[in-house]
């Protein structure tokens, strides 16, 4: 790792370049890039596939579309969102305006509150806001930092630390337990080496366990895994579904973090890394973005109430990812495979309700609802 | 296998790319009252220039939300040209600057022609141009540049809220 300075330095560095790998959303396909990795073709199959909109009404029944109010004070630029279950609305976290926005079920903007910054309302890398069930809201920060916020945000309940960062995924397991998916850098703080997903205790603040350890072998898969190791997560009952961005495998694990069993994933378009391939130079910084644009990477997976799995993966062309999605069932068996979709923000565990971006949305505070169809 | 250093080496030259983030090599901001090019320039009484390398966008934090903000912040609108210095890519700033909702137009010129423009190397840079002649510069990787506050009473406008 890298000396003192640097080490204090880096999740400042390292944020930028994972923010832009995970949080970005751009679902319409672009021109050709000028990249030296020839990727053109990878991007223009020979049946050419739905559009985003197709692909919606393929999945489900379209609702209305959502378009959430902005103000002069309020731009969605980098936006995960989850689903706020005391008002039927939404909470939105912005990484990028490290603001926390309450939206109503048609997108109307109730309130705002967090700013940018190290102060205690301020986040410098926000990753997620989850509301509790006592009404408060749990802000996590990409970095080691998490705050309950009142019902409203008008005031910091409590902050806390966490050695977890950077931050992939939040799950709120139960009223106390919350799952975090991301790297422990502080080899101090490490009880399980390379694991990452982690349990916190929300009642006292503490780390309880940390697993999954994904097999990183080979350089490339190393040096990918260092720059796109993302891991995701969902949970169903008692079992936490987790993926990593290089493994095509679902993991399931109970919520003592225990394995449980493991699913293949029936990828059909995926485009594994390959170690045979010569490794880029890294000294300068447009060959190593080409490099990880020629490999697909997983983002997210969403375990739905039927028991099968929506697995979302992302091919990258420079800054933008490409977003492609599989749809399988418990057992493996592949149900289909989608090229070009509009990135999946989140699906609502209640109803199978599917939240995308709207296809064709230049900004992404404009959504699409999805009814997930029955198969 | 890749040992932990040099895992570690690798994951910061991706990060600080070749000039690197905060490379004290960087070259000097150009000076108030030096005049700009008329590529790079919208003729408008205020205008905003960013100039912005690969690295600049790619992996360093850059001063984003400063410009999302001034360009939102009431009064004057105040047109923002984006100078790319690279010698490819210029879609991806393109991107870069749709995703983080900010609106410019994007000029693109390779390092030896800002050199010979400027008599310098590019530096990472948000230049404020009054008539075309340089007012005030920020560190296009200060992300914590409130430009609304500092340019918005210049520009006609007021001060803005949000962040910056």
């Amino acid at each position: 790792m890298p000396d003192k300075p640097l080490r204090r330095a880096f999740p400042l560095l390292m944020a930028p370049l994972l923010a832009s790998l995970q949080g970005c959303d751009m679902p319409e396909p672009r021109s050709a890039s000028t990249s030296r990795i020839a990727t053109a073709a990878l991007f223009a199959p020979a049946t050419p596939e739905p559009d985003g909109n197709a692909v919606l009404e393929e999945l489900g029944k379209p609702d209305k579309p959502i378009r959430l109010e902005e103000t002069q004070a309020v731009v969605n630029v980098i936006v995960r969102m989850t689903f706020d279950r005391s008002t039927g609305g939404y909470l939105v976290a912005d990484e990028s305006e490290n603001q926390i926005r309450q939206y109503g079920p048609d997108g109307e903007l109730v309130r705002y509150f967090a700013r940018h910054g190290d102060g205690p309302r301020e986040f410098r890398f926000l990753n997620r806001a989850l509301r509790l069930s006592t009404g408060e809201v749990l802000a996590l920060d990409g970095f080691n930092k998490g705050v309950v916020f009142d019902s409203t945000g008008s005031r910091v309940v409590r902050s806390f630390s966490t050695p977890v960062g950077p931050v992939h995924s939040v799950q709120l397991l139960n009223d106390s337990l919350l799952l975090l998916g991301g790297e422990i850098r502080d080899e101090r703080e490490v009880t399980s080496p390379g694991a990452r997903l982690h349990l916190w205790n929300l009642n006292r603040d503490t780390l309880i366990r940390s697993f999954f350890t994904p097999a990183v072998r080979g350089q490339a898969r190393q040096m990918a895994s260092s720059v796109g190791g993302f891991v995701a997560t969902d949970a169903r009952a008692d079992t936490i579904a987790a993926v990593f961005a290089l493994t095509d495998t679902i993991f399931l694990f109970d919520h003592a973090g225990r394995r449980l069993g493991q699913v293949p994933i029936p990828f059909r378009k995926f485009r594994r890394l390959s170690e045979s391939a010569s490794l880029p130079r890294f000294d300068e910084v447009l060959g190593a973005r080409e490099w990880v644009g020629s490999f697909s990477l997983i983002s997210h997976v969403f375990w739905l109430r039927d028991g099968s799995f929506l697995v979302q993966y992302q091919d990258r062309i420079g800054t933008e990812p490409r977003w492609r999605l599989l749809h399988m069932r418990r057992d493996g068996g592949f149900i289909l495979e989608r090229r070009d979709t509009p990135k999946l923000l989140n699906v609502d565990q209640a109803n199978d309700h599917l939240v995308f971006t709207r296809p064709g949305s230049e900004a992404p505070n404009e959504w699409s609802r999805v009814r997930l169809a029955e198969r | 296998m890749v040992t932990r250093t040099a895992r570690g080496a690798l994951i910061l030259a991706l990060l600080l790319g070749g000039g690197g983030c905060g490379d004290p090599r960087a070259a000097d901001p150009l000076p108030v009252g030096r005049e700009f090019p008329g590529f790079a320039r919208s003729w408008a009484p205020w205008e905003v220039v960013w100039v912005i390398r690969p690295e600049d966008f790619l992996t360093c934090q850059t001063v984003a939300r400063g410009v999302r903000a001034f360009q939102r912040a009431p009064g004057v609108p105040v047109p923002v040209t984006v100078v790319y210095v690279g010698d490819s890519h210029a879609d991806w700033v393109r991107d870069f600057l749709r995703r983080q909702r900010i609106q410019a137009t994007v000029r693109t010129a390779s390092e030896r022609q800002f050199a010979d423009w400027f008599g310098q190397p590019a530096a990472p840079r948000v230049y404020l141009l009054r008539r075309g002649r340089v007012a005030d510069q920020v560190s296009a990787r200060d992300d914590r540049v409130h430009l609304a506050r500092r340019w918005g009473r210049a520009v006609g406008g007021g001060e803005g809220r949000g962040g910056g």
